[in-house]
């Protein structure tokens, strides 16, 4: 009985030895065409102290987080491997606005449109953002400020009550607060880095659903000229003319497949256009248009999709790059970030 | 990001325009109609101001060109100047060059004065003053009850009949094709046309010079069978190319013909179309048949419309082999011409995100031929077809209620009906609240 309890427990250990194992990948996330993400060749390399120390907000890049070109090597040959072909830059379909012709195309640096998702860096810029737009303007008054006289309510003894002092006394109705709200300023701090990177982090989640259109110069709702000539001439009362506006961009928004149905769009120009603006003052359920300053994180994050003038885009992004160019330069040069806007096709004149 | 306080105001809106405030490089295109009405502009033709009045406080960008008329003056004109004038423009439009038109067309000449399209409400009558009525017979009502109540205007858009051109204002025309393709079949002849024009616009481009933009016109008849069957291989690096390079330039010529004759012929029936317009039967057989002569027609759509059915896909798919769908498309030029035809000829607009995404030739046709995601649960169930098929499993796709199980068993109508035979509420509690002894019993419900 021994020998053979002995002999199953031989086999038993046999069996976990990981010589007897049988041969079996590692269960392995396929391999993204996104090169964004990380890979595991850059894991599997010998940990450079540069990586390791690595600033959150500078951007992860897989051809040059080390510094050795060994390494460097090392990291491009696997990474073309498992992703294709790593993504230095992406292209930007400028469209024509409304017909959305395909005008001309343009480069932006990965590490402007392709950065991947991180959103704990987007949770810290909208709740920085949120924080900055509180008011504070809650107010109450303590006893010192509570107008009124200062006379003794009632005689310190013999009413057979409490005893009462001013009228201004917390403990009476009508008096002072204790430790009430004063207004106060309740923004919180972020490395403007770490929020420049949210803000880019932002842009490059939405280019890669396919969220982010950008048009031409000059985005403007095409109101029909027939309607515009009437509310020129002053023959249109407001409520016919708002009316006509609502339904206008009710039924634009529909065709475009934009509208509230398709969870509203976000329209981005650099100054105010008047048709657009008022349109969807009027429309709201179907969007919202924003002039460039009034643009934050948590607008970039909100309603189905980005419409963006080229131009907007460009200094949208020129405005939010301080993780990637500095003033201080070494010899003589100074790092002034990637590229901005190649043109890779001029839009045809005819 | 946005800064305390942040209240538009019109104010500030208004002055935009004569201070400019420009920060950004998206400088202001065009000015602020109020802005330019503040120095109280008068239409050059007519003489009428366009101030606008004080009583409205919307503001409207006009993009129409300033020679036309005002919408307060169109009245005045009488039918047979307008009609006279249009003449005299067709006369100059026809006498004139191609490129003389085109520039023309763009200084606005050719605006012809025509009818608004929107039907306004009529004026408001008013009865006469009571205490001047000299009939004796008249005696002023003392209430407004028995009155025929109209309404107001809220709902005045809502009624087609105040569209005289039947809400084709509302139409949208995009650039892409309003019918969507969606059989693979014709998609990978699409697909395929698509690349081969996408590799010849990318060697020699899409002559901007040219008026016409060659990337934007469908050439049928042909050109199907003659850019479909360029040999097509994996060229160096794996990346798609054309077996001959003669046949780059080949397609790019045959496009660039299509796109002139499209345009020519795109002028020709404008003239034709204004002549009509205008009674003048005479010029117009004449234009017709002239036009005839060199190859156009009046009802020609090749320039927007694919040509292209099922039979004839397979049919063009007989001639090339399987070769080129190994090969890698890495260049986002070739992408983005072939996205542009794509959407052009089959009605799919491929954002830049999955177009970084697609690096070879069966990503493509993936792209395309999936299916957008279900938005829900129960859609995506019906697609996936494991479970609706199983007997004892069924779909639905919201919650079933009481009302629901009712329903299939059919018992809800004579519910409802004893229900109402009671006058008691078909569905919820009515005014009836909680029950009081839940209370008793120390729920919290």
């Amino acid at each position: 009985m021994a020998g053979k309890g002995l002999k199953s427990l031989n086999e038993a250990m046999k069996a976990l030895s990981i010589a007897s194992q049988p041969c079996r990948a590692l269960p392995m996330r396929q391999s993204s065409i996104l090169s964004s993400r990380r890979s595991m060749a850059s894991v599997a390399t010998p940990p450079a102290a540069a990586n390791i120390t690595r600033s959150v907000s500078e951007p992860w890049q897989p051809s040059m987080s080390t510094n050795t070109t060994a390494n460097l090597d090392n990291i491009a040959s696997a990474a073309k491997v498992l992703t294709q072909g790593s993504v230095t830059n992406v292209p930007v379909t400028v469209y024509s606005f409304p017909e959305l012709e395909p005008r001309s195309l343009e480069s932006y640096s990965a590490r402007h449109l392709h950065l991947p998702l991180r959103r704990d860096i987007l949770h810290l810029a909208v709740i920085y953002e949120g924080d900055s737009t509180r008011r504070g303007l809650a107010s109450t008054k303590t006893r010192y400020e509570v107008h009124g006289s200062h006379k003794k309510m009632s005689p310190q003894k013999g009413t057979g009550r409490a005893r009462r002092g001013t009228r201004q006394s917390p403990l009476m109705r009508g008096g002072g607060k204790t430790f009430g709200p004063k207004p106060r300023d309740f923004s919180t701090k972020l490395n403007k880095k770490v929020y420049d990177l949210a803000w880019r982090t932002a842009l490059s989640y939405r280019y890669k659903r396919g969220e982010l259109i950008v048009t031409e110069d000059g985005l403007d709702l095409p109101l029909p000229n027939d309607f515009l000539w009437l509310a020129g001439g002053g023959k249109l009362s407001r409520e016919l003319e708002d009316g006509y506006v609502r339904k206008w961009v009710h039924e634009f928004m529909t065709n475009l497949n934009w509208g509230k149905e398709a969870g509203r769009t976000t329209f981005i120009t650099g100054d105010k256009r008047p048709n657009l603006f008022t349109g969807f003052e009027l429309a709201g359920a179907e969007g919202r248009a924003l002039e460039l300053w009034d643009v934050d994180v948590k607008d970039l994050l909100e309603t189905g999709r980005i419409v963006i003038e080229r131009s907007a885009l460009k200094e949208m992004i020129k405005d939010h790059q301080s993780d990637l160019v500095t003033r201080v330069a070494v010899q003589g040069l100074r790092q002034k970030g990637p590229k901005l806007a190649e043109v890779l096709v001029k839009a045809p004149r005819y | 990001m946005r800064r305390i306080p942040r209240i538009p105001s019109t104010a500030s809106a208004l002055c935009s325009a004569s201070t400019p405030v420009a920060t950004t490089s998206a400088a202001p295109l065009r000015t602020l109609r109020a802005a330019a009405d503040s120095s109280s502009t008068t239409c050059q033709s007519c003489n009428f101001s366009t101030q606008i009045s004080a009583t409205r406080n919307r503001v409207w960008q006009n993009t129409l060109h300033t020679q036309r008329r005002c919408a307060s003056t169109a009245t005045e004109t009488t039918p047979e100047a307008t009609e006279a004038a249009a003449a005299a423009e067709v006369a100059t439009e026809l006498t004139g060059t191609l490129e003389q038109q085109r520039k023309s067309k763009r200084a606005g000449i050719f605006e012809v004065q025509r009818e608004n399209t929107l039907v306004l409400p009529a004026e408001p009558r008013w009865a006469p003053n009571a205490e001047k009525i000299q009939d004796p017979n008249y005696e002023p009502a003392t209430s407004g009850a028995g009155l025929q109540e109209i309404g107001g205007v809220s709902n005045w858009w809502n009624n087609p009949e105040h569209f005289k051109d039947g809400g084709k204002q509302f139409e949208y025309q995009g650039y892409a094709s309003p019918v969507k393709v969606t059989d693979p079949r014709l998609l990978k002849v699409i697909l395929r046309r698509a690349l081969v024009e996408g590799l010849a616009l990318k060697k020699f481009g899409a002559n901007p010079k040219n008026p016409a933009d060659i990337a934007s016109v469908i050439g049928n008849g042909n050109h199907w069978d003659r850019t479909v069957s360029v040999e097509m291989c994996r060229g160096e690096n794996g990346e798609l190319s054309l077996k001959k390079d003669s046949d780059l330039q080949k397609v790019w010529i045959l496009m660039r013909n299509a796109a002139e004759k499209a345009s020519t012929t795109r002028e020709w029936q404008e003239q034709v179309r204004r002549l009509y317009e205008l009674k003048q039967q005479e010029k117009a057989d004449q234009l017709v048949a002239e036009g005839k002569k060199l190859g156009y027609r009046l009802d020609d759509d090749d320039g927007s419309r694919i040509r292209l059915n099922v039979g004839r896909a397979l049919e063009l798919r007989k001639t090339w082999n399987n070769d080129w769908k190994e090969a890698t498309i890495r260049d986002p030029v070739v992408k983005f011409y072939a996205a542009k035809r794509i959407q052009k000829m089959a009605g799919h607009i491929l954002s830049d995100g999955k177009l970084t995404s697609i690096q070879t030739v069966a990503n493509f046709m993936n792209a395309l031929v999936t299916p957008p995601k279900p938005k829900k649960l129960a859609e995506q169930i019906e697609q996936s077809s494991i479970l609706p098929e199983l007997p004892n499993v069924k779909v639905y796709p919201r919650r079933v209620t009481p009302v629901d199980k009712e329903k299939m068993v059919g018992r809800w109508k004579v519910i409802q009906k004893e229900l109402e035979k009671r006058a008691l509420p078909v569905l919820g509690t009515g005014n009836v609240g909680k029950y009081t002894e839940l209370k008793w019993l120390g729920s919290k419900q």
